[in-house]
Formats: C-alpha cells, sequence, structure tokens
C-alpha cells in the first residue's frame, strides 16, 4: 500500500505524458488523405451527375430520351453522394463547410423539384402538341361533313375551321420559339374561338373546346416549361459544387496547416519525451553503475571475506590444533606430576615397611656368625664322638665350646630374637604387598574399564593411595552404604584422588581436617560423595573460573591448574554434576553426585585414561583425542 | 467500386462474362425493340443483393412485432395475392383504423423514384419508417421495434450474422428495403421488348400501341411504367372539382412541399400488375380498370377515346401483369 502510495506520483506522470502523446497522435490522426480524395471524387462524380442530369433534361424536351428515367433515376445517386459528403464535411470541418453544403442542398433540391415540374409540364405539352392536329384534323372533318350534308351556317363553320387552323399553325409555331408576339396572336385566336363557342353545334363547339383546351394547354405548359428550363439551366448547383469543392479545399487545407501544426507539436513532444527517456536511461544507467560498483565491491570484500574466513579458521585450527596439542601435553604433564606424587607417596609408603625388613635382616645377618659357631662346634663334637680315636679331652672341650655357645644362645634368647626379625621382615612385606594391593585397585587395570563399583571402597583405597598426601591431616569418614554404580572405576578414582588432594593441598598439615561423605540420593538413583576441608576457602571470584582449565592458585610449577577441569570433565560424561560450596577462611566442600545407571554409550576411557600405575607409567601415552 | 475489382480471378471472370453477355446481345440486338418509351425490367441479380438479408428481410415483412400491439405487420396492406397492395379502399392500420390513401403496390416499388403517392419518402427506408411510426398504420417507434426483436435470440442471432451492430432501426429497415427490391414483377411485356415479338397477342401489341398513341405513355413510361414523375390529377380537366367532398389526402404533393404547384399533384403509379391492383387512384375512386381507363382520358389526357381503343389498352395493361401471378389461375 506503502509503496503503491509513492509510485502514484510517477505513475499520474507516466500517464500523463502518454495521455498527451495519445492526444497528439489522435489530432494527427484526424485528418486523413483519403477523405479528401474521396471528397474531391464525389465533388468531381456530383458535378458530372449534375451536368448529365441537365442535359438529360433537354434530351427529355427534344424527345430524345423516350422516357424520364434518365432524369428520374440520377436522384438516388445525387441523394447517397450528397449523404457521404455530408459525413466528409464533419471530418472536414463542419463549420467551414455547412453554408456551402447547405447552399448545394438547397439548389439541387430545387433543381429536383424544377426536374418534377419539367416532367410534369413535358408530359401534358407532348400529349397536346400531338393531339392538336389531330383535333383541328377532326374538326375540320366535321366541317367538312357538313359542308357535303348542306349545312345552314357554312360561312361560320368557315371561319371556325380557319381559326382552328391558325391557331394550329401558330401553336405549332409557338413551340418552336416561343415568343410574346405569337403568344398574343394565340391568345387573340383561343378568344376568337371562345367567343364563337356558344353558337355552334354541339359536336363543333366539343371539338373545338378541345382544340381551346390542348392550345391552351400547349400556351401555358410551354410557357412555363421554357420558365423552368431557364431556371435549371440556370440553376447555381453546378457553382455550388465548385463552391463546395473548393470549401473542401480550404477546409482540407486548413485541416491540413493545423494537423501539421500538430505534428510539428508531436514532433517536438516526441524529441522531448525521448530526451526524458534519454535521461532517465542516463540516471538508470548510473544508478545501475553504481549498484554494479557496490555489488562488485561487496562481491570482492565477499570474497576477501572468505579468504580471511579462512586464514582466521586456519590460524584458529593450527591454534586449536596447538592448543589440543599443549593441552594433551599438560594431560600428560598433569598426569606424569599426578605419576609423581603418587610415586612420591607410594614411595614412602614402601620405604617405611622396607626399613625394617633390611634393619631386622641386617640384625638376622649379625646374628648369622654365632650360629655359625655353634653349628660348626656342634659338627666338631659329633665328628670326634663317631671317630671314637678322639680324646676325651677334645671330647669335653668341644662339648664345653658347643656347651658354652648354646647358652649363649638361650641365654640371648638369640633364636627367639631371629624369629621375632623375621616375623617383623615377613611383616613389612605383608605391608608392602597390601601397598600394591592398593595401587593395584585403585587403577583397576585389571578390569574391564565399566565395571560396578562401590564408591565406599573406592574412597579407602584413593586414601590408601593419597595417605604420602595427606599425612598427618586428619581424614573423617561418614560413609553410609551405597549401592554399586556402574562407571569407569579408575576414572572415578582419580576424581576422588584429585579432590583429596586438593583438600591437602589446601589444609595445613597439622590441624587440618578433611570430611570425606557419601549419601544415597532419593530413590536410589544415585549416589552423592561429598569430600570437604577445614582449609583456606576459594574467594567467591574463583567459583565458576575453578573448572576452567589451567585456572590455578597454586605457584608455578605445582599445578597444572587442569585437575578440577578434569574431574568436571568426568563427572559429566558419567552424567553427574559437580557443584562447590566454599568460603574464605572456612573451608571448601566439592559435591558430587553420580547416577546410578549409565544412560548414554559410556565414555570410551580414551579420552582421559586413568592415572596409571607406577608399573604402567613406561606405557606408551594414550592417542590424542580426537574431540576438542 | 467493384468488390471484385480487386480480386484478379472474379475480374477475369466478370470480363469474360461481359464479353459474353455482349455477344449475346448482339445477337438479340435486331429483336429487342429499341426507343420505346417503356424499357424492360432490369435485373435483380444484377445488383448482387445478399440472400441472407433479403431473407431477413422478408422474415420482417411478415413480422408484426413493428407494429405497437403486434397485430399489423407490411404483408397486411402488401399483400403477393393482391398484387402486393390489399384491395382494399383504403387500407386498415392498427386497431382497425382506416388509413387516409389507397395502398400502393409493394411490388417493383425498388424502381419509384419516391415512396408514397405524395412523394414524401426518398427510399424504401424512408417508406417503411414511416409507417412503423404512423399512428394510423403501425403506431410503433424504433425502440420499441427493437427490443421487441432484442427479445427474440433467433433475430438477435440473424442480425448478429449480417450487421456488425445487431439490431437497429438501420438495420432493420435495409434487410425490409433489400427484401423489398427482389419483389420486381417481370411480364409477357417485358419479354416482348426484350424481343420477343410473340410474348403479348396482336391485340395487346395494339393496345400497346393506342396506350403511346392517346399519351397514357407521356406519364406511364419508363422500367416501371410510371413511378418516376409527378402529375396533377386534373391535369386537363377538374377532377377534385367533379368529385367534391376533399380531403387532406386529396392534396397531394402539397402535403409536402405546401407550394400551390403542388396541389393535387401525385406520384404517377406504376401499371405493372395493374390488373390486380383494384381500387384504383389515391382515393380509390375506380373500381375497375374500365372506370380507371376513362377517368385517365377525360382528366389526364383530355381527349374522348373508342370503347375499343380502351378495350384494346385494357388488354395492354394486363400484358403488365407479372408471369408469376399469371401462372396462379
Amino acid at each position: 500500500m506503502n509503496k503503491l502510495l509513492r509510485a502514484l506520483p510517477s505513475l499520474l506522470v507516466a500517464l500523463l505524458l502518454v495521455g498527451i502523446l495519445a492526444a497528439l497522435v489522435y489530432m494527427n490522426r484526424s485528418v486523413d488523405a483519403s477523405d479528401r480524395v474521396q471528397a474531391n471524387d464525389l465533388v468531381r462524380e456530383l458535378k458530372q451527375l449534375d451536368a448529365l442530369w441537365g442535359l438529360d433534361v433537354l434530351r427529355s424536351k427534344n424527345e430524345l430520351n423516350k422516357n424520364y428515367d434518365p432524369i428520374s433515376d440520377p436522384l438516388a445517386r445525387l441523394r447517397e453522394v450528397q449523404a457521404t459528403l455530408d459525413v466528409l464535411a464533419d471530418k472536414a470541418g463542419r463549420a467551414s463547410m455547412e453554408k456551402s453544403l447547405k447552399a448545394l442542398q438547397e439548389s439541387l433540391a430545387e433543381k429536383s423539384d424544377l426536374v418534377d415540374a419539367f416532367k410534369a409540364q413535358n408530359s401534358v405539352l407532348k400529349n397536346s402538341l400531338r393531339y392538336l392536329p389531330t383535333a383541328e384534323q377532326e374538326l375540320r372533318s366535321l366541317i367538312a361533313e357538313a359542308h357535303a350534308s348542306g349545312a345552314h351556317a357554312s360561312a361560320e363553320l368557315d371561319a371556325l375551321g380557319q381559326v382552328a387552323n391558325d391557331l394550329l399553325v401558330l401553336v405549332l409555331r409557338y413551340n418552336n420559339s416561343a415568343d410574346a408576339d405569337l403568344k398574343g396572336l394565340i391568345e387573340d385566336k383561343l378568344n376568337r374561338l371562345r367567343a364563337m363557342q356558344p353558337t355552334l353545334a354541339p359536336p363543333f363547339a366539343d371539338q373545338s373546346a378541345l382544340l381551346i383546351t390542348h392550345a391552351q394547354a400547349v400556351l401555358t405548359q410551354k410557357t412555363s416549361e421554357d420558365q423552368v428550363l431557364g431556371q435549371i439551366a440556370a440553376s447555381p448547383s453546378g457553382e455550388r459544387i465548385n463552391a463546395l469543392g473548393r470549401a473542401f479545399d480550404e477546409s482540407f487545407n486548413a485541416r491540413l496547416k493545423q494537423s501539421n501544426q500538430w505534428r510539428i507539436a508531436l514532433i517536438a513532444y516526441a524529441a522531448f519525451l525521448l530526451l526524458f527517456l534519454m535521461y532517465l536511461g542516463v540516471r538508470l544507467f548510473r544508478s545501475y553503475r553504481l549498484l554494479h560498483r557496490a555489488k562488485r565491491s561487496l562481491e570482492q570484500a565477499n570474497e576477501t571475506l572468505e579468504a580471511r574466513v579462512m586464514q582466521r579458521t586456519h590460524d584458529l585450527s593450527s591454534a586449536m590444533r596447538r592448543l589440543e596439542e599443549s593441552h594433551i601435553q599438560l594431560v600428560q604433564a598433569e598426569k606424569m606430576a599426578s605419576l609423581g606424587q603418587m610415586v612420591a607417596g607410594v614411595a614412602h609408603e614402601i620405604n617405611t615397611p622396607l626399613a625394617y625388613v633390611k634393619n631386622s635382616l641386617e640384625v638376622v645377618a649379625s646374628r648369622i656368625p654365632d650360629v655359625q659357631s655353634l653349628v660348626q662346634s656342634s659338627s666338631e663334637l659329633t665328628q670326634q664322638m663317631a671317630r671314637n680315636d678322639a680324646s676325651q679331652e677334645d671330647l669335653a672341650r668341644s662339648f664345653g665350646q658347643l656347651q658354652e655357645i648354646a647358652s649363649a644362645f638361650e641365654e640371648t634368647q638369640a633364636v627367639d630374637e631371629l624369629h621375632g626379625l623375621i616375623q617383623d621382615g615377613m611383616h613389612g612385606i605383608d605391608h608392602i604387598s597390601e601397598i600394591v594391593l592398593n595401587l593395584k585397585n585403585f587403577s583397576r587395570l585389571d578390569r574391564a574399564k565399566m565395571d560396578h563399583f562401590n564408591v565406599n571402597e573406592g574412597l579407602e583405597s584413593t586414601l590408601k593411595i593419597a595417605q604420602g598426601t595427606i599425612k598427618r591431616r586428619v581424614v573423617h569418614k561418614r560413609f553410609e552404604p551405597v549401592p554399586a554404580i556402574e562407571c569407569a572405576p579408575s576414572q572415578i578414582n582419580q576424581v576422588f584422588l584429585n579432590l583429596i588432594n586438593n583438600a591437602c593441598h589446601a589444609t595445613a598439615e597439622d590441624g587440618g581436617e578433611i570430611t570425606i561423605a557419601t549419601h544415597v540420593l532419593p530413590q536410589a538413583a544415585g549416589v552423592k560423595i561429598e569430600i570437604a576441608d577445614n582449609g583456606r576457602g576459594i574467594p567467591l571470584e574463583f567459583h565458576q573460573k575453578v573448572f576452567d582449565p589451567f585456572f590455578t592458585t597454586k605457584p608455578t610449577g605445582e599445578g597444572t591448574g587442569l585437575g578440577l577441569s578434569i574431574v568436571q570433565r568426568i563427572v559429566k560424561e558419567h552424567g553427574g554434576s559437580i557443584h562447590l560450596a566454599s568460603r574464605v577462611g572456612v573451608g571448601t566442600l566439592f559435591g558430587i553426585t553420580l547416577p546410578l545407571r549409565q544412560q548414554q554409550p559410556q565414555p570410551t576411557g580414551d579420552d582421559l585414561p586413568a592415572l596409571p600405575p607406577a608399573a604402567a607409567a613406561a606405557a606408551p601415552p594414550p592417542p590424542p583425542q580426537e574431540q576438542p | 467500386m467493384y468488390a471484385h475489382a480487386t480480386h484478379p480471378r472474379p475480374l477475369r471472370f466478370f470480363v469474360w462474362s461481359s464479353v459474353f453477355a455482349l455477344c449475346c446481345t448482339a445477337a438479340q440486338a435486331q429483336k429487342a425493340l429499341v426507343g420505346e418509351p417503356i424499357e424492360p425490367l432490369p435485373d435483380v441479380s444484377a445488383w448482387r443483393l445478399d440472400p441472407q438479408k433479403v431473407k431477413l428481410g422478408e422474415k420482417l415483412f411478415f413480422d408484426a412485432r413493428l407494429s405497437k400491439d403486434n397485430s399489423v405487420m407490411c404483408a397486411s396492406c402488401h399483400m403477393a395475392t393482391k398484387g402486393g397492395a390489399d384491395g382494399a379502399k383504403t387500407s386498415t392500420g392498427i386497431r382497425g383504423q382506416l388509413g387516409p390513401i389507397n395502398a400502393p403496390t409493394v411490388f417493383n416499388s425498388a424502381l419509384n423514384f419516391r415512396q408514397f403517392w405524395d412523394g414524401r419518402a426518398n427510399t424504401l427506408q424512408e417508406q417503411a419508417s414511416g409507417v412503423v411510426h404512423n399512428p394510423k398504420e403501425f403506431d410503433s417507434n424504433w425502440p420499441q421495434v427493437v427490443s421487441k426483436l432484442n427479445a427474440d435470440a433467433s433475430m438477435v442471432q440473424a442480425f448478429k450474422a449480417l450487421y456488425a451492430d445487431g439490431i437497429s432501426s438501420e438495420n432493420i429497415l435495409d434487410a425490409i428495403a433489400t427484401y423489398e427490391r427482389t419483389l420486381l414483377t417481370p411480364s409477357r411485356f417485358d419479354r416482348y421488348l426484350k424481343g420477343d415479338a410473340n410474348a403479348i397477342t396482336a391485340d395487346e401489341r395494339k393496345g400497346y400501341q393506342l396506350f403511346k398513341n392517346y399519351g397514357c405513355v407521356a406519364c406511364h413510361q419508363g422500367a416501371n411504367v410510371g413511378g418516376n414523375m409527378f402529375q396533377k390529377f386534373g391535369v386537363l380537366g377538374d377532377y377534385f372539382g367533379d368529385r367534391k367532398d376533399l380531403t387532406e389526402a386529396d392534396m397531394g404533393r402539397y402535403n409536402v412541399t405546401k407550394r400551390e404547384a403542388d396541389r393535387h399533384m401525385f406520384k404517377v403509379p406504376t401499371l405493372r400488375n395493374i390488373e390486380l391492383t383494384a381500387p384504383y387512384f389515391h382515393d380509390a375512386s375506380a373500381a375497375t380498370l374500365d372506370e380507371a381507363v376513362n377517368t385517365m382520358f377525360k382528366y389526364q389526357l383530355g381527349r374522348p377515346a373508342s370503347d375499343e381503343d380502351k378495350k384494346y389498352i385494357i388488354l395492354f395493361l394486363k400484358s403488365l401483369t407479372g408471369e408469376q401471378f399469371e401462372r396462379q389461375p
């Protein structure tokens, strides 16, 4: 709608321009050369018709035409031509044509009336002229008959015959040349005949009456016929046809002139329109070029953008790769650090029993010469006794020596001491084997990666492993009996170890307290493990950051900053959650919930390999992660 | 002017047929009568009338819807069985009204130089239009007629097929006039004029000679044996003075022109089919041909004639009856 409103003015202007053009074309169109040609032709035909018509009237008068069809038939065509000219006059310009057209119509109508009058008169004239000699002949026959029968008033009849004959001659002469003198003479004769009538006998009276009638008719008709013919000859129709032709010419010329003006106007207007269109075209071209340029720069920008994006992507991906590499290296370093810590712990653990095993064995070794002399003494005595040749002395000395040594043995309770030492050594060895077992439990290398796992046991194992770190810190264990959960035990143990290590690091060796609690979640959906310490706590602003990789508060070189991020990832991969509650100066609590069952495909274990035990330390590092 | 002139083939045909026609005319030339005041009827086919228009015009000629109450049609007063007139003294128009004048024949009316007794219509179209509007005849008007015909699907279709603008007063009149142009009635006398000397009897020939000699032919001439001029009724005798009781119709052409010279001027009627169109004259004053001929001799020729001559003349007049009517009895 809005668009339409905005386009309306230009639409109106366009309509106006086209309207003016149409009007100009119409003004040009209104002059048709064929109209002029047709008008000319019709005027010429009219002229011919009119001339022939006049000629045919004369031919009819002279009885060259045997009937009046030739002077009646042109009427239809004359009417048609006039009607057509009337239509053409409208086209040529009614105003300038009206007068000459009217004049012509009037004169032709007048002529038509004259021709009608001529026909009426001519027919009667012809008949009377033909009949007059007959009538006169008949009168003369009657007179001759009367004479023959010896009529009484022969003089009067002779006079009648004479007058009739004179009349006939005069009328015939009058018909040839109608002049006033003859007319007077004829009227004179007619008057004489009329005067004779009352005294004539009926047949003569009747016959002479016929003569009078027809002579009178000739006189009247001839006079008016000449008059009519004169009028026809003088009819201005021919002239008026010429005038009409001229009027047509003038009108058409005026029209032509006007049309030429219109044509000039049309040409000028067309030129204006053309210029306007050219202007529009140039504007269009310009805006097109502008558009084209903008488009091209946009395309260029697009291309460079693509290149830049590709470059950036490339940079990013290489950075990512480097990051991944360094991440892997860091993870590896973390692993090695953890390993180091653990190894240190484990070494310490093993060192103590190893020390007293060594002590015991050294003590046992120091008693060996006594045992050796005892064995030697007893052996010498037995040999002497067996030889029988030995002196009693020797025997007694040997016996005494043996007795001395044995009593020494008995006095020092050496055998018991040895036994105790060996017991001690055995105990140390047992301790060491227990540590190794725990290590094995911790790493669970000997078991499937996904297993049912009791977190309490896991915590116990971990605590053992972490003993080197814990040292004198007090550990409170508040374990509830929990169901075994489905998980990767080595990874969960790593989580525990990291958190316990963190707790240790956050607390002082003396007075440090670590509280580890396990709960069953409502509806046995899973388990909750809480590891709390009474350490220095984490400032609020770090609460979100502590899980970020490489975030650490420890001095450089002590921590990788990956511990908690690894913990979070392991927990999340198990479908669990981890949260943190901490207050500076009070302590920190990490809570972990783990679901009872795994729903998704389990972490492969390749992502984050379990902390390798000391034995596996030499094994090649796991393949790099495929996913970021 | 000739439509075929632009087409080579019809033109060639036209040329050859013209040559053929000329040869035939030349062969007949010694027979055909030359210089006779009466001429044979023209050949309708030369007028190249559209047969469909003729058919439509005929339909309209017999269509009472042209009158106000659908009671009268052209054919009511122009019956083929009555020589193209109605046989009555004056015609009966709408609502039984009697007209003022005796109906002229429609036959050969196309050859009349004007229509009606007083020549007030220049064309057949004007004549028909006059009848439609005359309150004593059809008492209708064109909008009425056009709307009535427009209600007739077959009429609408017929007009559409022939006229671009369908039913209109002009087109109705054109169709009727076209039909009327075909109503020519060639007679034995025409054949006689064309050279068939035996087409009319010796008596009829004698009648024709008398017709010429007495001067009847002065007015009753041309192809239509009349119909091409006006003449005063009573030019050589006081017809109306003798008849008395003048009506408006008796004024003749004066009613049209109001000129004194036109008083009692009437169009000279055709004498073709005169045998069939009694009663005679505009006032139907002559019930028989005998009476009519007597009146003519008395008032128009102003001379006596023997009964025998009149008898021959009447015999000649009867030879002017269209052959299509002669065959009927």
